[in-house]
Order: structure tokens, then C-alpha cells, then sequence
């Protein structure tokens, strides 16, 4: 009989670190999940083909969004799904958001996933 | 006569302020009309609402929320946590609201708008459960 693979089993991962939910600041005030060490340097990563993107802590407690605005990117992406294109966001959000703009998130978001799920 | 003042965040935007100024009985103006930047702070948002006597409607739950800001620290702050909001779809939350007739308890606490109730998020850890109907 021919021998398996071993199934992963989640017991065996570690959830507390690099994947840790929340982060404490350096003040002691809860974070979100891009206080991360890996979050923050699949971030880091991003932001240099992204320079629209931008991250502060005083803005929607430091969660990607887009340059100049209040805009998330995670929201930009369900306002996408909701109105069913780039423009028709571009156009809801008109004159604050351009359509690269939008774009950029959207590239944001791919870019990010990618460095964030990579295993190296 | 206005029952509710609401500054409403960058992410519902002009549409939905506009929406709601529509029933009359909401006085809604979104952050760029209260005077601040697109990208303002959110702890500058918070500060003002007590201020300008208004509540700060918004989508962003992950950070504006009852943890970060404390019931009673602030004016009041009203989530609407679904994903696939659409103007009307906020519009009917807010005014179901308004109707069950217990709107007054929002002010300084962060309230929860849901399809069929409200759950207010009180001093203490308290939370109250109101049921909206359509």
C-alpha cells in the first residue's frame, strides 16, 4: 500500500505569529491587522509601485487607502463590485477620485495579496 | 424641523448625503461640507462631532468602532457595516431607524445598523438591541 501524504493540519500552524490579527502599538492602543510585522512588510513592498497608495495610522486607523482621501482600498473594491466597473466608482466618487486612481487600488490589492500569500 | 444632523463620511459620499437630505427630516453634509479635508483624521472627526451637534455616519466598522471610541467619549457614531451598501439601501437603514423611535439613544454612542435591527454599543459594554422594521 502506497504511503500518503501527510494532511496539514491547522494545530500545526502557528496563528499567532507572523499572521497575528491585532497588533499592540508601542502606546498600548490596538492596532489593525497592518500592524503586522508580515502584513506591514507585504506593504512595504507594495507601496514602492504604488506610491498613490498611502498607510496612516491617524487615517482609518491605518489601513490602505488611497492617497488624499478617506477612501479604503477594501471599499474601493466592494464599491466596484457593487457598481460594476471602475468608472461607475470613479463616477460616484467624482471629483475626489480619478479613474487611475481607482485603478491603482485595484493594483494595490492584487500586488498585495500576492506578497502577503507568498510562502518565502 | 430637523431630527437628525448626520456628517456623513468620505466613503457614502455626496450621493448619499444627498439621498437623505431628500426625506426632510435628516440634515445630512458630508465631511467636505462640515468643512473638513478628504483626508481628515479620524480622531479630528471624532473630536468635532459634539462641536457641530451631529453623528458621524460611516461604513469603515474595522476602526471606527465602539473599542477604538468609546461610548460617551464623542458625539455619537452611527455604522453601517454592510459590504454592498447602496445609497437607498443606507437611506432605509437611517430611516428605519429614525422611525422605531429611539434615535435619541445614538447620541454618544456607536450605533450598529443592521437590515432588520440596531445595536447600540453603550458606556460600559453595555449594548442595546433595537428591532427596525422595513
Amino acid at each position: 500500500m502506497a504511503s500518503q501524504a501527510p494532511v496539514p493540519c491547522l494545530d500545526d500552524f502557528d496563528f499567532d505569529r507572523p499572521f497575528r490579527r491585532h497588533h499592540f502599538h508601542r502606546s498600548g492602543r490596538r492596532s489593525t491587522i497592518m500592524g503586522s510585522p508580515h502584513f506591514r512588510w507585504a506593504f512595504e513592498k507594495c507601496r514602492q509601485n504604488h506610491p498613490g497608495i498611502s498607510i496612516d495610522q491617524d487615517v482609518l486607523g491605518g489601513i490602505p487607502h488611497v492617497e488624499g482621501t478617506r477612501l479604503a482600498v477594501s471599499q474601493l473594491l466592494g464599491r466596484i463590485y457593487v457598481l460594476g466597473s471602475v468608472d461607475a466608482v470613479a463616477e460616484y466618487y467624482y471629483p475626489d477620485v480619478t479613474r487611475d486612481q481607482v485603478n491603482e487600488a485595484v493594483s494595490f490589492a492584487q500586488s498585495f495579496v500576492e506578497f502577503a500569500s507568498d510562502p518565502s | 424641523m430637523t431630527h437628525l444632523n448626520l456628517m456623513v463620511d468620505h466613503v457614502f459620499g455626496e450621493p448619499v448625503a444627498r439621498k437623505l437630505n431628500e426625506w426632510g427630516s435628516i440634515k445630512a453634509s458630508t465631511i467636505g461640507g462640515y468643512g473638513f479635508r478628504q483626508n481628515e483624521k479620524d480622531d479630528v472627526l471624532i473630536e468635532s462631532l459634539e462641536e457641530n451637534n451631529c453623528l458621524l455616519l460611516t461604513h469603515d466598522h474595522n476602526t471606527i468602532n465602539e473599542r477604538r471610541y468609546q461610548p460617551c467619549s464623542h458625539g455619537g457614531i452611527i455604522v453601517i457595516p454592510h459590504d454592498k451598501w447602496t445609497p437607498d439601501y443606507v437611506f432605509e437603514r437611517v430611516k428605519a431607524f429614525i422611525l422605531s423611535g429611539k434615535k435619541a439613544l445614538a447620541e454618544h454612542c456607536v450605533t450598529y445598523l443592521h437590515p432588520k435591527k440596531a445595536i447600540i454599543k453603550t458606556h460600559d459594554n453595555g449594548e442595546l438591541v433595537v428591532l427596525l422594521r422595513d
